[in-house]
């Protein structure tokens, strides 16, 4: 008797306590791996996005498909989307999201909400990426080359990242921290099409949750070394135009840590002084001029790259200020350091009058294999 | 005397009350001290571990007095047969609110976290079921059982720490915004992540080890979950900034949940199941406590047949609430009788036991 009872026990528990509510079958899903979000003239959301249909033959790839839709909010365009595909799509293996400039333009936060309060939603290594036109245009060039659009893009970010262009890599999660920092503002990449083809146009500057300016690619770089940073490469061409140093000259500093010295200080009056300084090492891996790259040559190099990087490093922090981005989170040291000057400030307008004092120093350690 | 349950060793005791301790309290207390102590939140957590630490003591005085008693006993010994009853009952109606809080708290977070679909009475019963499984076993069992699944704490101090590496230190800072005062009203929200050392009331006798070596393990434990307390808080201060941990109820599963290890997105899934063990054990203390209380109170000698009745009530209890409105009432009314049974009441014991054994005392 009491053998049966545990017996029927058992067979009861399995049946009713295998958890079988919050299951999916990946088979039914439909994965949307990229998706795009754009605001139409009557200032709804109008959803694209890349769904991964699978193979039907064993042997064959998979393929993609486009589709879009217009919502009152993200979710709202989801829904709409929902009845139009077949299945129930999922953005569980989403990669990236495009992000038209308008939209920027009206603000993220709004659109980004179901991001960061569902919890189905990934959202630790989900790229965000502004693009200049709309977010659609992009998502429907559907392949390029051989890739989809969704693994096109997310392999060109994180090339990207890697050569320095935007880093550290900003995700779901670090735009959701910056969208609620009053003391610390963002920058994300900004890519657009050029004929045919999907070129990353540098970086898009955030004030609060506003799309407020950007930065063409080779001021992003400098951009990533301001903050300290570096990929794997951060490469710069210069030419230098007089002299007898005349000639082109391609190098790297992405290979040596970046040194940087960044303080924030009050003056009497409360005026802010930034003083913004790195040392970059570098690496020559291409030069036309005439004259060989021995010892003396590299002194009057060094001197000449200082001069141009700092010149560039200068405007690019101009440029910061102008689109009211506080990339570099001094009012967060304004808060932490000094919370009473802080609360007399207005951030947003008082950002642009800080005092910044840049500098890079540039030092060649490596010429390659020939001098 | 002719009990012949095994005693569990000092060291099983040390994790028995870490077990007991840490429950579903320290997810959401990060988010509770952002909006009262800010940057100090730090401090409040170890303020609240000191007053922990004090209300200990305070126990441990009172339960030498009487070696070989625990609580219940105690109970009826200082309070005579109707008034003692009454105590007793009044401690096993708080060990079951405070199960049916914790088992209430945790099942929200996990349907919330990762079971969406999953009916909540399921995953009550499911809770109960496991919970009963362990409680009618004899203390020992439990101890191992504790013992066993403090393993786990090493891959949960693993995640959080890997939140380091997001960290920014200028979020803390200032440290004094709320002021002095804040800070120490803070620790109010703390409390309800440290209940849980006031077991040691019901097994205090059943450990095998000196007076002084029993108090000694319980400090420890305390300063154990203190400090891994402190190093929550101050980690998701440093993560989150404050206007982001404001719309974060729970951020430490938050901060799981943006973590990135290349192959595995939302660690919070695998941080959940693990912690869930932890829960159990709170629950599970409580349960236990409760089915002696009662088997005292019966003057039974086995607490093995009432823990069914306790689970059950347990389980009804978390099954009323159902609007976020009704279950915060609960965690107030939680919060509260925690005050009277786990300071106020055994201070009185405490008070009363001094007067009492000076009566004793004179005539001889």
């Amino acid at each position: 008797m009491k053998r049966s009872i545990a017996v029927l026990g058992g067979i009861l528990s399995v049946a009713l306590l295998a958890g079988c509510w919050d299951r999916e079958y990946l088979k039914d899903l439909n994965l949307a791996y990229s998706a795009g979000f754009d605001l139409t003239k009557d200032k709804k959301i109008k959803e694209t996005v890349e769904l991964i249909i699978p193979p039907e033959a064993e042997q064959s790839g998979t393929k993609n498909e486009i589709h879009s839709a217009v919502g009152e909010t993200t979710r709202g365009a989801s829904n709409e989307l929902r009845v139009r595909v077949r299945g129930n799509m999922r953005v569980i293996k989403n990669g990236v999201q495009v992000i038209g400039k308008d939209l920027a333009v009206n603000g993220l936060k709004p659109p980004m909400d179901v991001n960061f309060r569902d919890p189905d939603n990934p959202s630790s290594n989900v790229r965000l990426v502004i693009a200049d036109g709309e977010a659609s245009e992009i998502i429907s060039r559907k392949e390029v080359g051989e890739l989809k659009i969704g693994e096109f893009l997310v392999q060109k970010i994180n090339s990207l990242e890697k050569m320095s262009l935007f880093y550290p890599p900003e995700t779901m999660d670090t735009v959701f921290k910056a969208l609620k920092d009053p003391g610390q503002d963002f920058a994300l990449p900004y890519i657009g099409l050029e004929g045919e083809e999907i070129i990353a146009k540098g970086v898009a500057l955030f004030h609060d949750q506003y799309f407020s300016g950007s930065l063409n690619a080779e001021d992003s770089i400098m951009l990533v070394l301001l903050k300290g940073r570096s990929g794997d490469n951060a490469r710069f061409t210069k030419k230098i135009e007089d002299g007898p140093l005349r000639g082109n000259i391609s190098f790297n500093v992405g290979k040596k840590k970046v040194n940087r010295k960044f303080k924030v200080m009050v003056g009497k009056n409360g005026e802010i002084h930034v003083l913004l300084s790195i040392k970059l090492k570098g690496l020559i891996e291409e030069y036309t001029g005439s004259l060989p790259l021995n010892e003396t040559t590299i002194l009057r190099i060094n001197q000449e790259l200082t001069d141009m990087l700092t010149r560039q490093a200068r405007d690019v922090v101009r440029s910061l200020q102008k689109a009211n981005c506080d990339i570099f989170g001094v009012g967060r040291e304004l808060i932490a350091y000094h919370n009473r000057l802080w609360k007399q400030k207005d951030w947003a307008k008082d950002y642009p009058d800080v005092q910044f004092h840049t500098n890079v120093q540039v030092s060649i350690i490596n010429t390659g294999i020939i001098q | 005397m002719v009990r012949t349950e095994k005693k569990m060793s000092a060291r099983q005791l040390f994790l028995f009350i870490i077990q007991a301790q840490i429950g579903v309290g320290v997810l959401s207390i990060p988010y509770k001290l952002n909006e009262t102590a800010k940057g100090g939140a730090g401090i409040t957590v170890l303020i609240t571990g000191v007053i922990t630490q004090l209300i200990i003591l305070m126990y441990w005085v009172l339960l030498r007095k009487f070696p070989d008693l625990n609580l219940f006993q105690i109970c009826l010994r200082l309070g005579g047969r109707v008034f003692g009853k009454l105590l007793i009952a009044g401690y096993i109606g708080y060990f079951v609110l405070l199960g049916a809080n914790i088992m209430l708290s945790a099942v929200g977070v996990l349907q919330r976290w990762m079971m969406n679909a999953t009916p909540t009475w399921i995953l009550l019963a499911l809770f109960s079921i496991m919970t009963y499984y362990m409680a009618k076993e004899k203390l020992t069992v439990l101890a191992r059982f504790y013992t066993l699944s403090s393993a786990l704490f090493i891959p949960l101090i693993i995640f959080v720490s890997y939140g380091i590496t997001q960290a920014h230190l200028e979020y803390m800072f200032p440290l004094m915004e709320a002021g002095i005062w804040n800070i120490l009203k803070a620790t109010k929200d703390t409390t309800i992540s440290m209940y849980g050392f006031e077991v040691i009331l019901i097994i205090f006798p059943l450990i095998e080890a000196s007076d002084k070596k029993k108090l000694m393990m319980v400090s420890m434990s305390n300063l154990f979950v203190t400090l891994f307390y402190t190093f929550v808080v101050c980690t998701c201060l440093m993560v989150f900034n404050t206007e982001q941990l404001r719309l974060i109820p729970e951020p430490v599963l938050y901060l799981v949940k943006s973590l990135n290890f290349y192959i595995v997105d939302r660690a919070d899934v695998l941080f959940l199941p693990i912690w869930s063990i932890t829960l159990v054990c709170s629950i599970t203390s409580y349960t236990y406590s409760a089915s002696v209380g009662l088997a005292q109170l019966t003057n039974r000698k086995d607490h093995k047949l009432f823990t069914p009745y306790v689970n059950a009530a347990m389980f009804l209890i978390t099954l009323i609430p159902a609007t976020p409105i009704a279950i915060h009432r609960l965690d107030v009314s939680a919060e509260y009788a925690a005050y009277l049974f786990i300071f106020v009441l055994p201070l009185a014991m405490m008070t009363v036991s001094k007067l009492f054994k000076k009566k004793v005392g004179r005539p001889a």
